[in-house]
């Protein structure tokens, strides 16, 4: 036994998130991840939204989140000796990870042909905003500008709210799987081939590909989205959220054969032989009366009143969760979804981190230790690749690492 | 060129979006992906479809996951669907479902049985909440997911209460962590010559790509608030205004690029001001920044604010609708946007979606059309060692479905 990508080892210049999530999901799967930073600074996720113990560390939550398993080295990619110990590095490598804006590699030197140079089947991915090439490829690229340029925030809110971001890095994280997927694929492939590939994911291409079925929807039948609320796609009056007395509540009830149980939930069996509960046609134009009455009823009793009627009655419902009533279920628990990483820092002896969306019957997602401190692995790897405790010293008194 | 998965054969019984989404992408890669549909069909067909897609059993949404892969109609409950099924999947590397859990054990198709018939499978089970534990039984759609993983609570304005990511992000994104879950399985078969059972789960996959805010919550005990459009950096200067034609994001995280910021707004009266100097200031005062921002924007259009920042160099995108989104010359001859064959028998220039990435070589395309309800029926059952009189046998009594095509 042993997960699928024990002894493959990726050099991950990646920073913040698009990048370094993208080879984390091979590290929880096995993968040796070697993670460059510069040294002094490092990967800005480091210090990104944190407060409190570990800003002091650079050890921000959601970068300890994003790089378990990973080992860190610090070395300036600008220094005359780096293209040595980076040669070194990359010749023993199976994967090389980027995220610099496009050109930066190539200018630094450490593009895919001198990569290519150095490990002929080398897997040479490059994450940014827009691709490698093209008219935008030189834009800068966060999440929110991708979710506003890519139509995600045009969909997203009411119209008295506007377009609304996102609450979370949306874009960040589904670049990550798709470029974990692309490496994935990619060593499969060089398994059969022996050939190693360049991968170009580009952050744009993923927000309209998670976009798909409204994406086709345009481009098929050139149906243009708006702001959706919390209405489903269908537009059927009976699929929405609602405020209950107590919180918030989601129903999707889009069959005609399930009419009549929804209409006994709400304890109004006489809607069930109404026209405009009818039909799918029905449901739709009248959407507004029926999100209205359906939401009267719902306002008068709790959320866990109306989810034990909606349950008996086999309506699909579930409560609008916030984190922690949503991370206290026991389902999570009995998955393992959140992983209990070893860590020498804190008290308890672990850190709580969301792992991936699934398990295996053996040799799963899996993470063995925190995300490294700055540098942390510096002189292990560095001796891996043959450098003595003298050679080690000399980078190091020379600024390099 | 060679691609991925050239000579995989993926036996798909899934319906809808998670599961398909997932094979798409096997199906880009090579994989001959046989889409196995009770006699009526994926229910996908027929979804979110106009009428005249709606006839065709082939909405915008399944043609847009469908392309290059076959489809065989067929009986799953007859005896002789159940026969044609353990033959397809002797000569399988990947079986993918994503019934119900304890649906496919009732037709025979559980891993353990499925196991039986070729034991190096690699054997993907999509669901909302896993196969087993308290919440498996429960629905779980797109919807119900977002709100049950907490991923509403995180969206939204105070006034507008949680908010629903527009389109279906749960199943998408699930289709991904199944997509890679099966090419590592592949991989890993490779390397030890085992198979591997794959338990995926939407609630799972929300909690995953929620990562750096239920790591800060669970490490620092922060609840997260609705932020609106403002970064979770919480950062003044970033943000979505208005322009006086529309709107524009704007995202600046760094002591580097605040003063640009102001450059390209032409408020050079502000770069000495030490509210935007750095990060903790620019979280303190966020609303007052916020307002400076705004007054500046509306006084101009978006596009000439996004042109004046990028020239500085700054993050910003201007909000754009689909439409505007997809006419973007950036996507020219990138795998965003895919023009697979139209389907048989369709007489149509389709454009759909397609994938995050391309390679130099091998790179993610279709393989063909999106196929027609039991299209390939006739052609997989021949590949099975059917005959032709078996075959007419079969259709006339119902097992197959071959949709009037073949």
């Amino acid at each position: 036994m042993a997960r699928a990508f024990e002894n493959v080892r990726i050099i991950d210049f990646a920073q913040v998130l698009a990048g370094p999530w993208a080879a984390t999901q091979l590290a929880l799967l096995g993968a040796d991840v070697i993670k460059i930073e510069q040294p002094g600074n490092g990967d800005m996720m480091r210090r990104l939204t944190t407060e409190g113990e570990w800003a002091e560390r650079d050890l921000a939550p959601a970068f300890l989140g994003a790089n378990p398993n990973k080992r860190a080295i610090t070395l300036d990619l600008k220094h005359p000796r780096a293209g040595e110990v980076l040669a070194r590095l990359v010749a023993d490598a199976d994967v090389v990870l980027e995220n610099f804006r496009p050109g930066v590699m190539k200018r630094l030197g450490f593009d895919y042909e001198w990569a290519r140079g150095l490990c002929e089947d080398i897997i040479y991915c490059s994450v940014s905003g827009y691709g490698q090439e093209g008219p935008m490829a030189h834009l800068p690229a966060y999440d929110g500008a991708i979710q506003a340029a890519s139509g995600i925030m045009s969909v997203t809110g009411d119209p008295s709210s506007g377009p609304v971001r996102v609450g979370f890095m949306v874009v960040d994280i589904t670049t990550a799987m798709t470029a974990g997927f692309a490496i994935a694929s990619a060593l499969y492939r060089r398994q059969a081939t022996g050939e190693g590939q360049r991968l170009d994911v580009a952050m744009t291409d993923a927000a309209l590909q998670i976009m798909n079925p409204i994406v086709s929807r345009y481009l098929v039948d050139g149906d243009v989205p708006t702001l959706i609320g919390n209405r489903s796609q269908t537009g059927q009056g009976t699929a929405d959220t609602w405020a209950t007395r107590d919180g918030h509540l989601s129903i999707a009830m889009i069959t005609d054969r399930m009419t009549p149980a929804l209409c006994r939930a709400l304890g109004r069996d006489e809607w069930a032989g109404e026209a405009r509960y009818a039909s799918t046609e029905a449901r739709v134009a009248h959407s507004a009366e029926i999100r209205v009455e359906i939401g009267e009823l719902l306002a008068g009793e709790s959320t866990a009143h109306w989810l034990a009627r909606l349950a008996e009655e086999g309506v699909p419902a579930a409560p609008v969760a916030d984190l922690p009533a949503a991370l206290a279920e026991e389902q999570l628990a009995h998955r393992g979804v959140i992983m209990d990483v070893p860590t020498p820092e804190a008290a308890a002896g672990t850190l709580p981190i969301p792992g991936l969306g699934f398990i295996a019957d053996a040799d799963g997602p899996r993470a063995d230790r925190r995300a490294p401190l700055l540098g942390e692995h510096t002189d292990e790897v560095l001796g891996e690749i043959g450098y003595d405790a003298d050679d080690i010293a000399a980078l190091r008194a020379d600024g390099a690492i | 060129m060679t691609k991925a998965f050239e000579g995989i054969r993926v036996v798909d019984f899934t319906q809808v979006l998670s599961g398909p989404y997932a094979t798409a992408h096997m199906a880009m890669l090579g994989a001959d992906v046989v889409k196995v549909e009770a006699p009526e069909g994926d229910q996908w067909r027929t979804m979110l479809a106009t009428d005249e897609w709606l006839a065709r059993e082939m909405s915008p949404g399944f043609l847009a996951v469908g392309s290059g892969k076959r489809s065989i109609a067929l009986d799953l409950k007859s005896e002789a669907g159940v026969e044609i099924t353990r033959r397809l999947i002797a000569g399988a590397d990947v079986v993918v479902q994503n019934f119900r859990p304890g649906v496919i054990e009732r037709l025979g198709f559980g891993w353990e049985a499925v196991r039986e018939i070729k034991p190096d499978i690699v054997y993907c089970a999509i669901s909302g909440f896993g196969q087993t534990g308290p919440l498996a039984a429960s629905p779980a759609y797109d919807g119900a997911i977002q709100a049950a993983s907490g991923m509403m609570s995180l969206t939204g304005t105070p006034e507008s209460g949680p908010i629903r990511t527009g389109f279906m992000t749960v199943d998408t994104a699930t289709g991904l962590t199944a997509a890679l879950a099966i090419a590592t399985a592949l991989f890993r078969r490779e390397r030890t010559g085992e198979g591997q059972y794959l338990d995926v789960a939407m609630n799972d996959t929300a909690i995953s790509i929620m990562s750096p805010v239920i790591a800060n919550h669970l490490m620092t005990g922060a609840m997260p608030e609705l932020l609106g459009n403002t970064s979770p950096a919480r950062q003044g200067t970033s943000n979505t205004w208005a322009t006086r034609d529309g709107h524009m994001t704007i995202s600046v995280v760094t002591d580097r690029l605040a003063p640009r910021l102001l450059k390209g707004l032409g408020r050079e009266d502000l770069i000495d001001d030490p509210r935007y100097a750095t990060e903790p200031s620019r979280i303190e005062h966020a609303a007052s920044i916020h307002r400076d921002i705004a007054e500046t924007l509306l006084t101009g259009d978006t596009d000439v604010w996004v042109g004046r920042l990028r020239a500085e160099g700054v993050p910003t995108a201007p909000v754009n609708d689909l439409p505007r989104a997809l006419a973007d010359p950036q996507l020219d001859g990138r795998g965003a946007l895919m023009r697979p064959p139209p389907p048989t028998g369709i007489d149509a220039e389709i454009h759909v979606p397609g994938t995050g990435w391309i390679a130099d070589v091998g790179s993610p395309a279709p393989e063909g059309p999106s196929p027609r309800l039991g299209e390939h029926g006739a052609e997989i059952l021949a590949e099975l060692g059917y005959g032709n009189a078996e075959i007419d046998e079969l259709r006339a009594r119902g097992v197959i479905r071959i949709g009037g095509l073949a």
